[in-house]
């Protein structure tokens, strides 16, 4: 299938999905490919139309980004796909309309990627969906398989020509956001397997808000050890400061025990999210907010793991 | 009102937020608290196995004891519909064929919602009983948070939606004017699908109706400020705080409920202790401290330079993080008018009851 490649990522609410979906747009931008980022408003708050950071970077054009909005996309498919003509109308404003759609699983879905593969048409090289923030949005990539065993006719026949296109290698790559802590960690491995199992081609896993690499070194952590738990090593540190007022030294201490934790169990889950095979690791660190981040994470997420791990 | 006088007087304490803030750990230690002086049940949906372990409590539908005054309810709303709908079949025959329809197996998808809809269900009954002076309810993270709370729209859409009407009756099925929606739906699916949904919906009638007078006294009691008590757990990060605070809009606008009070976990104060760090930037001060630490911990020089290096790496990170925390932490105050108190972040994820003890006492501390 001709046309541009479709990049969509997954993870769960939290951990920054849409900050990095944003950052790798702004980064194929940059490399020379024309690129279509894409959110979808959630329709029972219309005031989510989110503003990207990536609209404020100066990507000389090659950056668009699209709202969609899913209630009005699946009006449009009624409209279309099963060609009701003059009904149409009718229907869309008829109060069991909604109920139908509730009834009806998929359909949402549907019609967002029924958009996306016609977009893929218009001269993009790349498109990047950052699904809704629902569960893991991994339902996303399995609604055309599920909507086409209930569904009939053409709706049905589009139905599997967009599952045929998310599941086919040279088109779709999916990446899936994560943090280094114990739930996100386990989800991600079943998500994982899940994905796999459906054939769907999982390509990157992102570990994002990654800790710096410190007390790594055996002998460091001795000492970070020392100075916690011995109250005579502590007041010695704190007498350091000659001349000056004593120095608290327990909260900092504390501070970096909190740090030293997190790193030791971040190390702990990369090595498990390793496991995954035929899956590219990437390591984002934890990026202070600044007009520079989206930038900043976009450099992270070309750099081998190895270059924060 | 807040959250020590609601765990107090309350019958109901409900804790709301999306997904991955920890909620399903502070309803768990709001209710350790309470059950210090109240018979307390905490009632989580579909949670991770983990926490069930480290309770000691197994993922199903019946109630566990975990200590003395405190019961755990964690409900499976996928085996909990199941064993509804073996409840209300008519024969073993009808049972077996719904089971194994294509409608049933979407009927988690069809009616997006249904898991809150089991939920209420159970939770109804719960509260029915009498059994506990107070159930503390930890929301099952859906798409939109308050969905819990507004699972009665939903659910009174699709009964009223006149979708349903017509399947009462399937053999006017494909009566023309009236009919143009149940066209529409045979169109779009089969008439296979479409018998199916009539034969579980006429099957289920009864079923329904029960549900629906549930869902409507629950209904009752969570917009009855008397019994109950609404509290929305955050934590101070980017993406957190706009879900939070569209949270907090929907339930006091939307629904025209109040939020008693605002939980924002895993929080990182800004910490005292920088000036240490920024004493290391003196030479004089670096090259003594060096000698003591060296003197203290018993190592050469080049070890204590290594931890000072990674400690004051690891107290700017710190120190970066805390500053973006306090920011959003002051989003959330100036978004949510109530009382807000934050629980610092801890070493470790929950294992065990002691691990749980640590949070209660970082969330009431006295």
């Amino acid at each position: 299938m001709p046309g541009a490649r479709l990049s969509i990522f997954l993870g769960k609410g939290g951990v920054g999905r849409t900050t990095l979906a944003s950052a790798f747009a702004v980064d194929r931008a940059a490399a020379g490919e024309r690129v279509l980022l894409v959110s979808v408003i959630d329709e029972d708050n219309p005031a989510s139309r989110i503003t990207h950071e990536a609209a404020g970077i100066d990507t000389r054009g090659r950056l668009e980004l699209l709202n969609l909005d899913a209630r009005a996309l699946v009006d449009d498919l009624v409209r279309r796909v099963t060609r009701l003509g003059a009904l149409a109308d009718y229907v869309v404003k008829h109060p069991g309309y909604e109920g139908m759609i509730d009834i009806v699983p998929g359909v949402r879905e549907l019609a967002i990627l029924h958009t996306l593969a016609k977009k893929r048409g218009e001269g993009y090289d790349r498109i990047v969906l950052d699904p809704p923030a629902t569960g893991h949005g991994i339902h996303f990539l399995e609604a055309p398989e599920k909507s086409a065993r209930i569904l009939a006719g053409p709706l049905r026949a589009r139905a599997e020509e967009l599952r045929d296109m998310l599941h086919d290698p040279t088109v779709t790559d999916v990446v899936i956001v994560t943090l280094p802590e114990e739930m996100p960690v386990r989800e991600t491995m079943e998500l994982a397997a899940s994905l796999r199992r459906q054939g769907f081609p999982l390509d990157n896993v992102a570990v994002n808000k990654w800790l710096p690499r410190v007390f790594v070194d055996g002998q460091s952590r001795a000492v970070l050890d020392k100075l916690t738990r011995d109250a005579k090593a502590r007041e010695a540190f704190e007498r350091s400061a000659e001349g000056r007022a004593p120095i608290q030294v327990g909260p900092w201490l504390a501070a970096l025990n909190l740090v030293a934790a997190q790193r030791a169990e971040a190390q702990g889950y990369l090595g498990e999210l390793r496991g995954l095979e035929g899956v590219k690791l990437s390591v984002v660190p934890y990026i202070a907010e600044s007009s520079r981040r989206l930038l900043r994470v976009a450099e992270a997420m070309q750099q081998p793991p190895e270059a924060f791990a | 009102m807040n959250l020590e006088q609601a765990l107090a007087t309350k019958k109901l304490v409900v804790f709301l937020g999306t997904g991955g803030v920890g909620k399903t750990t502070i309803a768990a230690a709001s209710a350790l608290h309470a059950s210090r002086t109240r018979k307390t049940l905490v009632l989580t949906v579909d949670p991770a196995r983990r926490l069930a372990d480290s309770l000691g409590v197994k993922l199903g539908s019946e109630i566990v004891n975990v200590r003395p005054n405190l019961d755990a309810l964690m409900l499976d709303t996928k085996a909990a519909l199941d064993a509804l709908v073996k409840r209300y079949a008519h024969d073993a025959r009808t049972l077996h064929r719904i089971l194994n329809s294509r409608f049933y197996e979407q009927l988690s998808d069809a009616f997006a919602g249904s898991e809150e809809f089991v939920a209420m269900g159970a939770l109804h009954d719960l509260i029915a009983d009498g059994q506990y002076d107070l159930v503390v309810v930890d929301t099952p993270p859906s798409a939109h948070a308050v969905e819990f709370l507004r699972v009665n729209r939903r659910l009174i859409r699709v009964f009223e939606s006149g979708v349903v009407k017509y399947l009462f009756k399937p053999t006017r099925f494909l009566r023309l004017g009236g009919g143009a929606m149940m066209q529409l739906l045979t169109r779009w699916t089969s008439n296979e699908y479409v018998e199916e949904m009539a034969e579980f919906m006429v099957t289920f009638d009864q079923m329904f109706r029960d549900m629906e007078t549930r869902v409507r006294a629950m209904d009752e009691v969570l917009n009855d400020p008397a019994r109950t008590s609404l509290h929305v757990v955050a934590t101070a990060e980017e993406e957190s705080v706009p879900r939070a605070t569209r949270l907090y809009r929907d339930i006091t606008q939307t629904l025209g409920l109040r939020v008693d009070s605002a939980i924002v976990n895993r929080y990182h104060p800004r910490l005292p202790g920088m000036e240490v760090t920024e004493m290391l930037d003196n030479p004089a001060f670096r090259a003594g401290s060096v000698k003591r630490i060296g003197a203290a911990a018993r190592v050469d020089p080049d070890a204590a330079e290594r931890f000072l290096d990674d400690a004051i790496k690891a107290a700017r990170f710190y120190d970066g993080l805390a500053r973006d925390q306090a920011r959003y932490a002051d989003k959330l105050r100036e978004e949510m008018p109530v009382p807000v108190r934050v629980v610092p972040a801890m070493q470790g994820s929950v294992h065990d009851l002691a691990g749980l003890e640590r949070v209660r006492a970082a969330l009431f501390p006295q």
